[in-house]
């Protein structure tokens, strides 16, 4: 496998999210990272600092794209999270945050992940997942139980290693 | 009760009143409790967006850049379309097609006394201009709709070409583009130039074979599409600003140097340029930006995204977290209006956004005023007071 493709099965989803903050759609992002490793291939140099390269590749094919397509008026407030209060590096931490929170959710074990995102996500009640999947109360329990627990581990390392990183 | 319940009842809104105090004391407990709740409240918000997350398919999106890739490199080598000469096209396209399908509907929607077409204001959008100052000193006035010719040169009124030289003599034109206005100059060797509003630009008329082609940028933001050395016996292309000078063999990159402003920003956006101010030197790559501090007389670099860079250009402004004066000194260059703010912090206030250039500016500060970002305006003449 080349370096380039390895980079893309890994972190294929990752550059989508990065494309997706800007494009707000998910088919566009895909589209756009697609076409940067179209790119890229092309060129056939090697490339240092490779993912680097493509996150900032992915920034800007994104940010084209947009302007292109909403050439418009749309001025508005960055949301609070994003105001002059908090830096650029805060920005890229949420980021890098939201990356691996999905991650771990891709990563817990397929019921596991089932029943906690029909939970979490969709808001079903326990006894409605049971009866749903048909499974007992307590099995969703357990699931639960199992998912919070990999997820703390997962985050807490997570946090870590952002507060080192920076 | 038990703690993992209170977490998910109150994830899932079910949690009682008199619950809340105990999930308080939970979430204080640990560091790990609040990392938990809040990220799995975020991923609550961001429903949408995880959900197409989890339905990415990597296999399949390989193999369709494999497939892509392929029916790309059984065209001919050279089809690469020259995306540049198409820009005026596409500002055209685009403001046809957002004009009459978002921002305008958008604005008459806002407004319930929309204000008429055809009522005069004051204040103009910016539009095709420039001052074309001959060797002997005679000033010429281009715009839109007007034509100009001589022996070296030829303009329609949106854009200046000089074409092959009668004589190889060389002479110096400046190029005037006052607020309010931008234009394009393509320059006898062939490199292009736009220039944006409150801009001047000083060049020859003839380019010397072999010798290095000299410009200057006098003031204000250009954007350089540079006819490649090899075209010229290898000869470089420099453009001056003060004591910067910017090295080149054929790219693009916009260069900002405005009046009044601390800072001179070179950003590149194909090949590669050497930034030159006396004893310092940087080369570029693409998506970087060299910034020149005026006061402090450094020389820094800097990754950027391109593309708000150098938007104007396609008739767009494009702002990502600019702080709310700094917008408002672009839009004055473009409207030649003057802002002033009698909320001083709103000044800092950071924005992202687009807006496109072809906009009334009362359009603009309607959309404004309907999105909370003012509360009112006040237009005196050329100023307008923002509250």
């Amino acid at each position: 496998m080349s370096p380039l493709e390895k980079t893309f099965k890994n972190h294929y989803k990752e550059f989508c999210l990065l494309s997706f903050h800007y494009t707000q759609d998910m088919s566009e992002a895909e589209d756009v990272v697609q076409d940067v490793f179209v790119k890229v291939l092309e060129k056939s140099e090697d490339i240092t600092q490779l993912k680097h390269y493509l996150m900032v590749a992915v920034k800007n094919a994104s940010l084209k794209r947009i302007t292109n397509k909403y050439a418009c008026v749309e001025l508005k407030e960055q949301s609070l999270t994003e105001g002059s209060l908090f830096s650029e590096t805060d920005k890229e931490h949420a980021f890098k945050r939201k990356v691996q929170l999905y991650k771990q959710i891709d990563l817990l074990p397929t019921q596991c992940r089932k029943i906690f995102l029909m939970c979490v996500l969709e808001g079903y009640k326990y006894q409605e997942v049971a009866d749903r999947l048909g499974i007992s109360v307590n099995t969703v329990k357990t699931q639960m139980k199992k998912a919070y627990k990999i997820l703390r581990i997962a985050l807490k390392s997570l946090y870590l290693l952002i507060i080192t990183a920076a | 009760m038990k703690k993992r319940d209170i977490l998910f009842k109150k994830l899932t809104s079910q949690l009682q009143d008199q619950e809340e105090e105990a999930f308080q004391q939970w979430l204080q407990k640990s560091e790990e409790n609040s990392q938990l709740y809040e990220s799995l409240t975020l991923l609550q918000k961001e429903k949408k967006e995880f959900k197409a997350y989890q339905h990415l398919d990597v296999d399949k999106a390989w193999k369709k850049v494999q497939t892509k890739s392929k029916s790309k490199n059984h065209l001919p080598l050279k089809q690469k379309v020259k995306k540049k000469s198409t820009f005026w096209m596409m500002v055209a396209c685009i403001a046809l097609l957002v004009g009459s399908v978002t921002g305008l509907s958008l604005f008459t929607a806002s407004s319930t006394t929309p204000i008429e077409a055809n009522k005069p204001t004051s204040i103009q959008t910016g539009s095709d201009k420039a001052v074309l100052t001959l060797a002997d000193g005679t000033q010429v006035t281009l715009q839109k709709g007007k034509q100009y010719q001589t022996q070296s040169l030829q303009c329609n009124g949106e854009q200046l070409v000089y074409k092959e030289p009668v004589k190889d003599q060389v002479q110096f034109n400046y190029l005037t583009v006052p607020r309010g206005g931008q234009f394009l100059v393509q320059l006898e060797d062939g490199t292009k130039v736009w220039l944006n509003s409150e801009t001047q630009l000083k060049y020859p008329t003839v380019f010397v074979p072999g010798q290095t082609r000299q410009v200057s940028l006098v003031y204000g933001e250009a954007y350089f599409d540079v006819s490649p050395s090899e075209n010229h016996n290898g000869a470089a292309f420099v453009v001056a600003h003060k004591q910067q000078l910017i090295k080149v063999l054929g790219t693009e990159f916009n260069v900002k140097a405005y009046k009044g402003e601390a800072y001179v920003y070179t950003t590149l956006v194909e090949g590669s340029v050497k930034v030159n101010i006396q004893e310092k030197e940087k080369v570029l790559i693409p998506n970087q930006q060299a910034v020149w501090s005026l006061q402090d007389k450094t020389l820094e670099m800097a990754t950027v995204a391109v593309e708000p860079e150098i938007s104007w250009k396609q008739g767009i402004f494009h702002f990502e977290g600019s702080q709310l004066q700094d917008i408002m000194k672009v839009l004055g260059r473009w409207y030649d209006v003057d802002f002033e703010f009698e909320n001083q912090k709103l000044k800092e206030t950071k924005f992202v956004g687009l807006i496109k250039k072809s906009y009334q500016i009362e359009e603009i500060l309607m959309l404004m005023k309907s999105a909370d970002i003012i509360t009112e305006y006040k237009i005196n003449k050329r100023t307008i007071v923002l509250k």
